[in-house]
């Protein structure tokens, strides 16, 4: 099956406009009941810092911003061991009837709250437990992103030096953009222009000065680095590298989805292979149920609930943008995934033939249909490198700048995620232990006191991350975990919003199955999932103790979700 | 103007992408609130601070912070839909 590459992206544009005017507007005016006259969060407690109203536009890109990082693009590149088709499905199916109503609920349901957290919304609709219960899960599902993205940098920066080059390239400029801008007092314009420039000439400049350290090293350095990076004030580097960060964001998707959108190739990557192919661990993985736990944000994502109703729901002007920027978000993000996806099966083949050894696309195409994965080619440059391609064949830019200029793009985001996601641990392992130790005398206590200083829980939390990179076994594998509990956090959002849309907003039984079956199917998937995992020994043993608390929490949660169902609506 | 609401919207969007970034920022403006505002009426809650009576008479301006720190006082059981939204993994 020889797709051109621009019929796929066509089509992905024609579902997710369809799914949007028919499936989301439905949802938004017979289920959440959208009411555009309701007053927001952001008009109701106005204080001109954290509830702002912002233009939909404005709102939009930053919950884009928020929601989309490097997994998109990680994620659906491991899938391809089952084939193209079946991947870009997954997406599909999975953004536009799980991913985006999760997302929009999630949303929908801070509003009404008054911009809580859906997991505080969980102790609202549900119990207190279940609140805590979701902290916990959240400080696991922490842990497991550090491991997941500490080996991917890692992973990144061995494979091809020059990126990890331009990565300390990169966090030496926003170091110098901050210090001006902060300290100096320097115009911003003038250092957007100079922060852009510095960056272009560390792409060009670092393909001249390599770094070749192996990735053990690289593991200590980023466990330094993710403890100073998290503790270090927000100004001095996380903010400045955000700011430049936008910028590559921005570029990577424009220059992207024009070149994949007129190069026109035949997709020619392998669209089916067998039913379990050599995926998670170089273990044979069934396409069901283990596909959301590799393919993970690109088709939905646990996450997006907790920025959703974290940040965007105090910016909100009206609640008629709700569905725009919630579901829209979502298929957006699944669109970046779409973009992935077509790049490699366009050109993944000629790039296994010229970096992977393969004497031909032909003796290429035989190793992936064949589902063994053992594709002899890092896996991050199977889009890196096709992604180069495009751009090569529309804008002649050479393929070692684009190879260069992707995985930056991609280790931008990774670094910054572990940066944030160490910040997260921290506070997170501080809420778990707050909320455990309600004793005020054990509080006083000096271990209650050391366990919750800000250098420990910082440390705690990279220090289980790193050593989770480290004995995890094959990445695919740590990957497969991450994605187990990101996507149960998600499954675990959806069951939320469904007591909320079941017993808060009264919607009739029918109306209510939009969110029961996909949080039903979603879990019933990731428990199997996890069961799966746990069973054939996918991982070390010490993810395997991670993923398995998280399925005993899961069952846990579900009971809970049954009881509340059945309890209905709490009594005022 | 067609053209033009095309370009409006992508420019938006594009501020939207940096305002992630912005956020930060507000972040520490938000920091740097609350400890003004434990400066100027922490005698109440037994953290050294001006007199009392120098807080009372600040009072009359400082209507908009006592607004805020009694919403964010209110907010702090979700201080996670904070972290989480603004540090986005």
């Amino acid at each position: 099956m020889s797709f051109p590459t621009t019929a796929v992206i066509l089509i992905a544009i024609a579902i997710y406009v369809c799914v949007y005017l028919f499936y989301g507007r439905r949802v938004a005016r017979d289920i959440v009941k959208i009411d555009p006259t309701r007053e927001t969060p952001a008009h109701k407690l106005y204080d001109g810092v954290d509830y702002v109203p912002g233009r939909w536009p404005v709102v939009f890109g930053h919950h884009f911003a928020s929601i989309a990082g490097a997994a998109p693009i990680v994620g659906p590149i491991v899938a391809l061991a089952w084939g193209w088709l079946p991947c870009i499905l997954w997406i599909w199916f999975g953004n536009a009837l799980i991913g985006a109503i999760h997302d929009f609920l999630a949303l929908t349901a801070s509003v009404r709250y008054d911009g809580k957290s859906i997991q505080w919304i969980s102790g609202e609709v549900m119990s207190p437990r279940v609140s805590f219960i979701f902290s916990i899960f959240v400080y696991l599902a922490m842990i497991l992103v550090v491991a997941a993205f500490a080996n991917v940098v890692s992973g990144i920066f061995v494979a091809n030096g020059a990126v990890a080059t331009a990565s300390l390239l990169f966090i030496a400029i926003a170091l110098l953009i901050g210090y001006l801008i902060y300290q100096k007092k320097v115009n911003l314009v003038a250092m957007t222009v100079l922060g852009v420039a510095l960056l272009a000439a560390a792409i060009v400049g670092s393909l001249q000065i390599p770094l070749a350290i192996s990735r053990i090293p690289w593991l200590v350095i980023l466990f330094f680095y993710i403890i100073i990076a998290a503790s270090l004030p927000v100004t001095t580097l996380l903010q400045p590298r955000d700011y430049l960060n936008a910028y590559i964001l921005w570029f990577g998707l424009a220059i992207g989805g024009i070149a994949f959108i007129v190069v026109a190739a035949p997709m020619t990557w392998p669209a089916v292979t067998p039913f379990s192919a050599n995926t998670i661990g170089g273990l044979p993985s069934p396409f069901w149920p283990t596909v959301p736990l590799v393919i993970a944000c690109g088709a939905l994502s646990g996450f997006h609930a907790i920025v959703g109703s974290g940040t965007t729901s105090k910016m909100l002007d009206t609640e008629a943008h709700a569905l725009r920027i919630g579901y829209g978000g979502m298929l957006t993000e699944g669109f970046l995934s779409t973009i992935v996806v077509v790049a490699m099966g366009a050109f993944g083949l000629q790039y296994m033939v010229s970096e992977g050894g393969f004497a031909s696309t032909g003796a290429a195409a035989a190793a992936v249909s064949s589902g063994l994965g053992a594709w002899n080619v890092p896996k991050l440059a199977m889009f890196t490198g096709p992604y180069a391609m495009g751009l090569n064949q529309v804008f002649a830019i050479p393929i070692t700048v684009g190879v260069l200029f992707a995985s930056l793009w991609v280790c931008c985001f990774a670094l910054t995620t572990l940066d944030t996601t160490n910040r997260i641990g921290r506070f997170a392992w501080v809420d778990v232990l707050t909320r455990g130790v309600r004793s005020e005398e054990a509080r006083k206590s000096p271990v209650f006191r050391f366990f919750t200083y800000k250098w420990v829980a910082a440390t705690i939390a990279a220090g289980l991350g790193i050593w989770l990179a480290t004995s995890a076994g094959a990445f695919s594998a740590l990957w497969a975990a991450f994605g187990a509990a990101n996507q149960m956090l998600a499954a675990l959002a959806l069951m939320v919003s469904a007591v909320w849309v079941t017993n808060v907003l009264r919607a009739s039984k029918g109306k209510c199955l939009c969110a029961l079956i996909p949080a039903g199917f979603l879990w019933i998937t990731v428990a199997a999932a996890s069961i799966w995992f746990i069973a054939v020994r996918a991982g070390g043993a010490p993810t395997l103790v991670i993923v398995g608390i998280m399925l005993a929490l899961a069952f846990y949660l579900l009971y809970e979700v049954v009881v509340a169902l059945k309890r209905g609506p709490k009594e005022a | 103007m067609k053209l033009r609401s095309i370009w409006q919207f992508l420019k938006d969007f594009e501020g939207g992408l940096r305002s992630r970034s912005t956020e930060y920022i507000e972040f520490e403006l938000r920091e740097m609130e609350n400890i003004f505002s434990l400066l100027l009426v922490g005698s109440f809650i037994g953290i050294p601070s001006p007199p009392s009576n120098i807080s009372i008479k600040l009072m009359p301006y400082i209507v908009r912070e006592m607004y805020v720190m009694g919403r964010r006082a209110g907010d702090m059981d979700d201080i996670s839909g904070e972290i989480f939204g603004l540090f986005a993994p």
